[in-house]
């Protein structure tokens, strides 16, 4: 399992290991620990000259000693010019690299788009020449279920297994670049489709003014999915089921272990929220969202969500950001309060939701596994995206649209030891916790100035009132049992 | 017989001075020394740097040059301090 983190964003055009640009910052400083300790020496050499040492008629050994001195200083200037210069190397060459890599995703991002154009275009065409193979693909997964006595079901359930078991296909960067091209390039294969002309769809989507996007599709499968009774939005209710108190986190893996792990094997709670009280200021609050449970098309009481999911990246309210609404207001989150958000997979794409919609004092957002690129957070809230370069999931949510954001990313599998009987392994909240703990021993200053916001977040604190909440879809009116926050 | 006497009482009171300053001169070249040392821990190993090809190879010989030049001048610094040791200790003997 690989160590190294990526760093890019922020702000700057700097793509780089941690380690490269812990190594920068390190120079940069020790060129100003250099002139300092140069201007000591020059002091003290023009405290004893050679001359005065002669007058006063002084052992040799003394002026021995201003010798050594006056080439110690010598070596010092030499040192520092050193140290400017390597850094400076060592910052164009990183600079450099993000330039290329900035050209790089441009280019790609303009030829996927161009082949997203022409594979929509050409799309019933190519429907026609797939029907054959699709029929008989279909054909036999369906056989191999009925023959093997599991039903006509059986044959996708194999799939199932057989993709959890050949893990490296779905866990691999390649797969992961090619699957946020696919999506970041959905809004020109829907031009195509349409057949509108290719310059106006271009100018429309990202790569112009980003009327459209990946929005846009999700949008449409939306409204096209509604019809055929799947991923129909419904109103939540919250209900608190823990109130504690407990301590501020203190580092970002903390904070990665206190998102609720709400799928099987837990209570199914979704929303932690831990209150600051701070006297004579109004009380700080952290939020923490849980990651997607359900993934079936057709919404059942679970708000976590494919609903949910394909929702928020339409654009449109998802159940899931209603519910962590409801939970803030009756934590007592207001406009005026300060908030922190944390979320993994979905409860990532959610609090960047809830962040863009402007109705809350922000002062941070950590996104975990999440499919949130192109919600565009305002450019004064600092932004930190963690993610896997061989997890598929964040590549869903198309490419980075906030150029603050800093992005961390880890090649999780990069020794190809991938663990098997998990479909996406990279996608694993454990292993978000482990990177998160390598992200708070970064050398690097971008990455440290980002965790040293967090701290101050927390800095006055010294405890926490925490509430956890379960939310719950009301199907067909139904709020099944549970007590909505309002009503209590 | 006078004057012969104050000649020797004043050179002795300049060496007194040049001893001091030269005490005041080591000690702070004991400090600077003692910077210098923690801040050679500054210098990056290049070796963890997962980064092939001639960029690291300039890289490598930058940062190689800049750990020599830093070492190089931490020994004449304390060289400064060995030979104010030594001058200290010849005019301790002098004044004595």
């Amino acid at each position: 399992m690989s160590d190294d983190l990526i760093v890019s964003g922020g702000g700057r055009i700097v793509v780089a290991t941690d380690e490269l640009l812990g190594q920068a910052g390190a120079l940069v400083r020790l060129c100003g620990e250099l002139d300092t300790v140069r201007r000591r020496v020059q002091l003290l050499a023009q405290r004893l000259t050679i001359v005065d040492l002669r007058t006063a008629d002084a052992p040799l050994s003394a002026l021995d000693a201003e010798v050594s001195c006056a080439r110690g200083l010598a070596l010092l200037g030499s040192a520092e010019n050193h140290a400017r210069l390597t850094a400076g190397a060592l910052h164009t060459a990183i600079e450099a690299y993000g330039r290329v890599d900035l050209v790089v995703t441009e280019v790609m991002q303009q030829l996927s788009a161009r082949l997203g154009y022409a594979v929509g275009f050409l799309s019933p065409l190519l429907v026609l020449m797939a029907v054959p193979t699709m029929t008989l693909g279909l054909g036999s997964v369906l056989l191999r279920g009925l023959l093997s006595g599991d039903g006509p079901t059986g044959g996708f359930r194999e799939i199932g297994d057989w993709l959890s078991t050949h893990t490296s296909i779905l866990t691999n960067p390649t797969t992961v670049a090619l699957v946020r091209a696919a999506m970041g390039s959905s809004d020109d294969a829907l031009g195509g489709v349409l057949h509108l002309p290719s310059s106006l769809v271009s100018q429309l989507g990202d790569e112009g003014v980003g009327l459209t996007g990946l929005g846009t599709t999700a949008a449409i499968a939306v409204l096209l999915a509604r019809g055929a009774g799947m991923l129909r939005e419904s109103s939540v209710v919250i209900h608190k089921t823990t109130s504690a108190i407990t301590t501020p986190p203190r580092s970002l893996a903390e904070r990665a272990a206190r998102v609720p792990v709400a799928g099987a094997g837990s209570t199914g709670e979704q929303i932690r929220i831990d209150r600051y009280p701070r006297p004579g200021q109004p009380d700080a609050f952290e939020v923490y969202i849980a990651g997607t449970v359900d993934f079936g098309p057709v919404a059942g009481e679970e708000p976590w969500d494919l609903t949910s999911n394909i929702t928020g990246i339409a654009g449109m309210p998802p159940g899931s950001v209603e519910a962590v609404r409801a939970a803030m207001a009756d934590a007592g989150v207001t406009a005026a309060t300060p908030v922190l958000l944390t979320g993994y997979s979905q409860g990532g794409l959610v609090a960047s939701l809830l962040v863009a919609s402007g109705d809350y004092t922000v002062d941070g957002v950590v996104t975990l596994g999440a499919p949130a690129g192109l919600v565009e957070i305002p450019p004064d809230i600092p932004v930190l995206t963690v993610r896997h370069t061989d997890d598929l999931v964040p590549a869903l949510g198309g490419y980075d649209v906030n150029p603050q954001a800093l992005v961390v990313e880890r090649q999780l599998f990069a020794d190809g030891d991938i663990p098997e009987g998990v479909v996406f392994p990279a996608h694993q909240i454990g292993f978000y916790t482990d990177t998160a703990a390598l992200i708070d021993d970064a050398r690097s200053p971008q990455l440290r100035d980002a965790l040293d916001g967090l701290t101050a977040f927390v800095a006055d604190a010294t405890e926490a009132e925490t509430s956890v909440y379960l939310a719950r879809r009301t199907v067909d009116g139904d709020a099944s049992a549970l007590v909505s926050a309002g009503d209590r | 017989m006078m004057g012969w006497e104050s000649g020797v009482h004043q050179q002795s009171a300049e060496q007194e001075q040049l001893r001091s300053a030269l005490i005041r001169q080591r000690s702070e070249l004991g400090a600077i020394v003692y910077q210098l040392e923690r801040e050679q821990r500054l210098v990056p190993p290049v070796d963890d740097v997962q980064w092939q090809g001639p960029a690291r190879g300039a890289y490598e010989m930058l940062v190689d040059r800049l750990r020599d030049t830093l070492a190089a001048s931490v020994q004449a610094l304390r060289a400064a301090e060995r030979s104010s040791d030594t001058a200290i200790a010849t005019l301790a003997d002098r004044v004595r």
